[in-house]
C-alpha cells in the first residue's frame, strides 16, 4: 500500500516537471510569433524622426542608489547621455553610509537647492536637493535611508515628466533604448500603461565610456550560466506573457510608467521585497477595479545591461530575496487569484505564478529527495531515475535551445556562432547540479519568507571597468 | 514507458534541429553579409556616377540581373534620403525606369503584412506619381503600421488626398493612433492650415477637438486663435488643457484675457497649462495673476507659476523674491526653488 502511494508520488512528480516545462514550451512558442512580429514593426522606424517628434513624452529616470560608490559615477554619466529629446535623470540617495553623495557631488558639479518636491507617495524624510550646474537635466534626491521602494517614492515625488522610467543605478541603459520602451506610449497612448525593456548580462563585456562596447561572454560559469538564464527569462517568459496581457513583472533594472498610474496605484509598497513585480500586480488590481482599458508591454529590444554575482554566495542571497519577494507580492495580491473580473491576471497569470513560480522550489526539492529515497527503498528502479533525469535535463536544455534560437532570430548579440554554441552547451551543463542549487536557494527563500526575514541581501559591486 | 521514450527521443531531435538551425542560419548570414558587400562595393560606382550623369541609365540596367537587383535598390534608396530637388528627380525616373517602382506596386498586394509595410516605405522615398493611387489603396490596410506608412509616403508625395484622408481618420479611433496621425501632419508643414483651423469646431467629436487644437499649437497656426478662444470653454478637461497648452505655444497677446480663466479652471492640469502659457506671453501685466497662483493646491501649477514668474522679466523676479518669503511653506517653497535654479543658470521648466 505505502509502495503504491510512493510510486504514484513519484508519477505525479513527473507530471508536475512535465508540466511545468509544458507550460514553457507554450511561452516560448507565444514569444515566438510575438518577437518577429516587434522586429518586423520596428525594422522601418526611422528614430531620428521618432527623437524629432514634438509629441515624444518627457520622461523622469529614478536612478535609486545605496553604497554605489564604485559605479555610481560611470552610470550616472552613461544615463545622461541616453538619446532622447526629454529627459531628467533623477538619482536618489537612499541614506549611503559610503562615499556615494560625495561622489555625486564632485563628478557633477552639484549645488544645493531648496527640496521642491509633491508628496504624493509616502517615503522617508529627504534631507537635500541638489542641481548640477554641469547637467540641467541632472537632479539628485538625498534621503534618509527606506530601501528601494522608498527611494523609488520619494523619486516619482521629485518627477517633472509624466513617464517614470525606474531602473537600478548599477546598470547600463543602452543609448537607444529610452526611444525604443517609450515607443508604445506614443503608439497607445490611452492604452499603454507600463513597458519593460529587456535585462542583459554585462559581465564578460567591453564597456567603455558607459557604453557597452563589445558584447561577449564571460569567462566565468556562474555568469554564464545567469547569462542564458536571463535570455530564458526575459526572451521568452515575459515576451509570452506580455503577448496575452498578463505581465507580472516588470524588471526594477528597468522599466517605464506612466507616472499618474503609478501615483493612483499608491506608488511603490514600502518594505515590500519585490517591490518592482508588486507595483506591477497592483496596477493590474487596479486599472481592472477601475474598468479601464489599458496594457502593460514588454519589448525585447530596449536592452539594459547589468553586472550580476560571481559568487555562490552572493548569488544564493539575491535568489532567496527574488523568491521572498515573489511570495510576498503573490501573497498581498492573493484575492486576485481565480477571480473572472482581473481577466487572464487573475484566471492565467496569478495561478501560474502560484503553482510554478511560488510553489515549484518546494515541490521540485521534495521531488528530488522523494526520488532519491523511493530508489534507496527499491520502489523505483534504476530506469525510472534515468526518464526522470532525462526528462527533466532534456526539457530545460531544448528551451535554453529555444530562447538561443529566438535571440539569433531576432537580434544577434553575440557576434561569434562559438559563443551560441557555448550558451547551448551551458543550456545543459546548468541541469546538473546549478538547477537544484537554485532549487534549494529558492525552496530557502521560501522558509525564510514563513520565518519573517525581510532583510536585502546586499551585492557587492565590483564596478563595470573590473567586470570581465 | 514507451511514451516517455518517445518524448525523450522527440525531445532530442528537437534540440540537434534546432542547434543545426541556430548554426547554419549564423554562417548563412555571414555568407549572404559578405556577398552583399561585395555586390555593394561593385556597384556603388556606377549608382554614384548615375546621380552625375542621369541619362547614363544603360550600363547599370545591363548589369542589374535579378541577384543584384536587391543590392542595386538599396544603395539607390539610402542615397534617394539624402537627395532633394532636381537629384531626387532624377532618382525617382532611375526608380521607374529600372522597374523598382512596379515591383514596390506589386508588393503592396504581398499577402504578407511587412512586404506591403516595406512596399509602402519605399514608395514613399521613390517618390514617383505611378504610386499615387495604389498608395491610397493602401490607406485601407487591415494593419495600421501599413495604412500609416502609405498615408506618410503620400504626404512625402505632396498628395492632398493623404491629407483629407489623414484628418478623417482623426474621427476613428479604433483604427487611427492619433499621435501617429498628428505626427504626419505635423512633417506636412503649413499647406495643411487652412484644414485645421475648419475643423477646431466644438460640434466635432472630443477627440477631434483636441488633436486639432494639439495640432494648432505645434504648428504654430494663429488663425486659430478665435477657435481656440471659442474652444477654452470646452465641457471636457482634456480640450481646455489642450486649447491653453495651444496658446501657450502660439504666445499672443489676445489670448491673455482667456488665459487667466483658464489659470482659475477647476482641473488642476487645465491651471497648470495656463499659467505656463501665461508665462511664455511675457505680458508684464499678468504678474499679479500670476502670483496669486503660487498658492494652488496643486504642486504642479505652483511650480509653473514660479517658473513662468522667472520668465516676467524684472517685475516677475521682483514678484518671486517677495514670495520666497512669503508665510504660506508652498509659495515659499516654489519660490525659492525657481530663483535658485536661476542662480544656477538652469532653466525653471524641466
Amino acid at each position: 500500500m505505502l509502495t503504491d502511494v510512493i510510486f504514484g508520488l513519484n508519477i505525479s512528480m513527473l507530471v508536475y516537471f512535465s508540466l511545468i516545462n509544458g507550460s514553457y514550451f507554450l511561452l516560448l512558442a507565444l514569444s515566438y510569433f510575438a518577437v518577429l512580429k516587434y522586429r518586423r514593426q520596428v525594422e522601418f522606424e526611422q528614430w531620428r524622426r521618432v527623437i524629432q517628434s514634438p509629441l515624444t513624452w518627457g520622461v523622469s529616470v529614478l536612478a535609486p542608489a545605496f553604497n554605489e560608490e564604485a559605479t555610481i559615477q560611470e552610470s550616472v554619466k552613461s544615463l545622461l547621455m541616453l538619446e532622447y529629446p526629454k529627459f531628467e535623470v533623477i538619482v536618489v540617495n537612499d541614506g549611503s553610509t559610503d562615499g556615494t553623495m560625495d561622489t555625486l557631488k564632485t563628478s557633477f558639479e552639484l549645488h544645493s537647492t531648496p527640496i521642491d518636491v509633491d508628496v504624493k507617495l509616502p517615503c522617508q524624510e529627504i534631507q537635500g536637493f541638489y542641481r548640477s550646474s554641469e547637467y540641467p537635466n541632472l537632479i539628485v534626491v538625498d534621503k534618509a535611508n527606506g530601501g528601494k521602494a522608498d527611494a523609488l517614492n520619494a523619486g516619482i515625488n521629485a518627477a517633472n515628466h509624466p513617464l517614470v522610467c525606474a531602473i537600478d543605478a548599477d546598470s547600463l541603459i543602452e543609448g537607444r533604448a529610452l526611444l525604443k520602451v517609450t515607443r508604445p506610449f506614443l503608439e497607445k497612448p490611452e492604452t499603454t500603461v507600463a513597458v519593460g525593456g529587456i535585462v542583459r548580462v554585462a559581465n564578460g563585456c567591453d564597456i567603455t565610456d558607459g557604453r557597452v562596447s563589445r558584447v561577449g561572454l564571460a569567462p566565468r560559469f556562474l555568469p554564464l550560466i545567469q547569462t542564458v538564464e536571463y535570455l530564458r527569462a526575459f526572451l521568452f517568459g515575459r515576451v509570452g506573457w506580455s503577448a496575452i496581457n498578463s505581465l507580472l513583472i516588470i524588471s526594477g533594472a528597468f522599466g517605464v510608467f506612466r507616472k499618474d498610474v503609478v501615483i493612483a496605484a499608491g506608488g511603490y509598497r514600502l518594505g515590500s521585497l519585490g517591490e518592482d513585480m508588486e507595483l506591477v500586480v497592483r496596477m493590474h488590481r487596479y486599472l481592472r477595479e477601475k474598468h479601464q482599458k489599458y496594457k502593460m508591454y514588454f519589448l525585447p529590444d530596449p536592452v539594459c545591461w547589468t553586472e550580476v554575482p560571481e559568487t555562490l554566495t552572493q548569488l544564493g542571497r539575491q535568489r532567496n530575496r527574488w523568491q521572498r519577494g515573489l511570495i510576498d507580492s503573490l501573497i498581498v495580491h492573493k484575492t486576485m487569484l481565480l477571480k473572472p473580473k482581473y481577466g487572464t491576471i487573475g484566471l492565467i497569470g496569478m495561478p501560474y505564478f502560484f503553482v510554478f513560480e511560488m510553489f515549484s522550489p518546494m515541490v521540485e526539492l521534495a521531488g528530488l529527495i522523494l526520488v532519491v529515497v523511493s530508489f534507496a527503498l527499491g520502489i523505483v528502479d534504476l530506469k525510472f531515475i534515468g526518464l526522470f533525469m532525462a526528462v527533466a535535463i532534456l526539457f530545460g536544455a531544448s528551451l535554453t535551445t529555444g530562447s538561443v534560437l529566438l535571440e539569433e532570430l531576432s537580434f544577434h548579440r553575440f557576434p561569434k556562432v562559438s559563443e551560441l554554441l557555448i550558451l547551448i552547451a551551458v543550456g545543459f551543463a546548468e541541469n546538473l547540479g546549478y538547477r537544484q542549487l537554485n532549487t534549494w536557494w529558492r525552496a530557502k527563500g521560501c522558509l525564510d519568507y514563513l520565518k519573517g526575514n525581510t532583510a536585502w541581501a546586499r551585492m557587492e559591486r565590483r564596478g563595470f571597468s573590473k567586470i570581465r | 514507458m514507451l511514451i516517455a521514450i518517445y518524448t525523450i527521443v522527440a525531445l532530442q531531435a528537437l534540440i540537434l534541429a534546432v542547434v543545426f538551425m541556430v548554426v547554419a542560419g549564423r554562417l548563412a548570414n555571414i555568407f549572404f553579409a559578405r556577398q552583399a558587400s561585395i555586390r555593394r562595393r561593385r556597384f556603388e560606382p556606377h549608382v554614384l556616377n548615375l546621380l552625375l550623369e542621369p541619362s547614363n541609365i544603360g550600363p547599370i540596367r545591363d548589369a542589374v540581373r535579378n541577384r543584384e537587383k536587391r543590392t542595386v535598390k538599396r544603395i539607390l534608396l539610402q542615397q534617394s534620403e539624402e537627395l532633394k530637388g532636381e537629384d531626387k528627380n532624377h532618382m525617382t525616373l532611375v526608380f521607374e525606369q529600372l522597374g523598382y517602382v512596379r515591383e514596390e506596386i506589386k508588393n503592396l498586394g504581398s499577402r504578407r503584412w511587412w512586404r506591403r509595410l516595406e512596399a509602402a516605405v519605399n514608395l514613399g522615398n521613390m517618390q514617383s506619381y505611378e504610386s499615387v493611387e495604389p498608395l491610397i489603396r493602401a490607406v485601407s490596410d487591415p494593419i495600421e503600421d501599413v495604412r500609416l506608412a502609405a498615408v506618410r509616403s503620400l504626404g512625402q508625395l505632396g498628395e492632398t488626398q493623404g491629407l483629407a484622408i489623414l484628418l478623417d481618420a482623426i474621427e476613428d479611433e479604433d483604427l487611427w493612433t492619433g499621435s501617429r496621425i498628428m505626427e504626419i501632419l505635423i512633417g506636412m508643414g503649413s499647406e495643411i492650415e487652412p484644414e485645421i483651423v475648419s475643423r477646431l469646431s466644438p460640434t466635432n467629436g472630443v477627440r477631434s477637438r483636441k488633436l486639432h487644437a494639439e495640432l494648432s499649437g505645434h504648428l504654430r497656426i494663429f488663425q486659430a486663435i478665435e477657435p481656440l478662444i471659442n474652444l477654452a470653454t470646452d465641457e471636457d478637461v482634456e480640450v481646455r488643457r489642450v486649447v491653453a497648452e495651444a496658446l501657450g505655444r502660439l504666445g499672443h497677446y489676445s489670448s491673455v484675457e482667456i488665459l487667466l480663466a483658464l489659470a482659475k479652471d477647476e482641473c488642476a492640469s487645465v491651471r497648470a497649462e495656463a499659467v505656463t502659457a501665461l508665462g511664455g506671453l511675457g505680458a508684464i501685466n499678468v504678474v499679479e495673476h500670476v502670483v496669486s497662483t503660487l498658492s494652488d493646491i496643486d504642486w504642479q501649477v505652483r511650480r509653473n507659476a514660479a517658473a513662468s514668474l522667472s520668465m516676467l522679466g524684472e517685475e516677475g523676479e521682483r514678484a518671486l523674491k517677495t514670495a520666497s518669503d512669503s508665510g504660506d511653506p508652498n509659495t515659499q517653497q516654489a519660490a525659492s526653488h525657481v530663483l535658485a535654479l536661476k542662480s544656477l543658470g538652469l532653466p525653471a521648466r524641466a
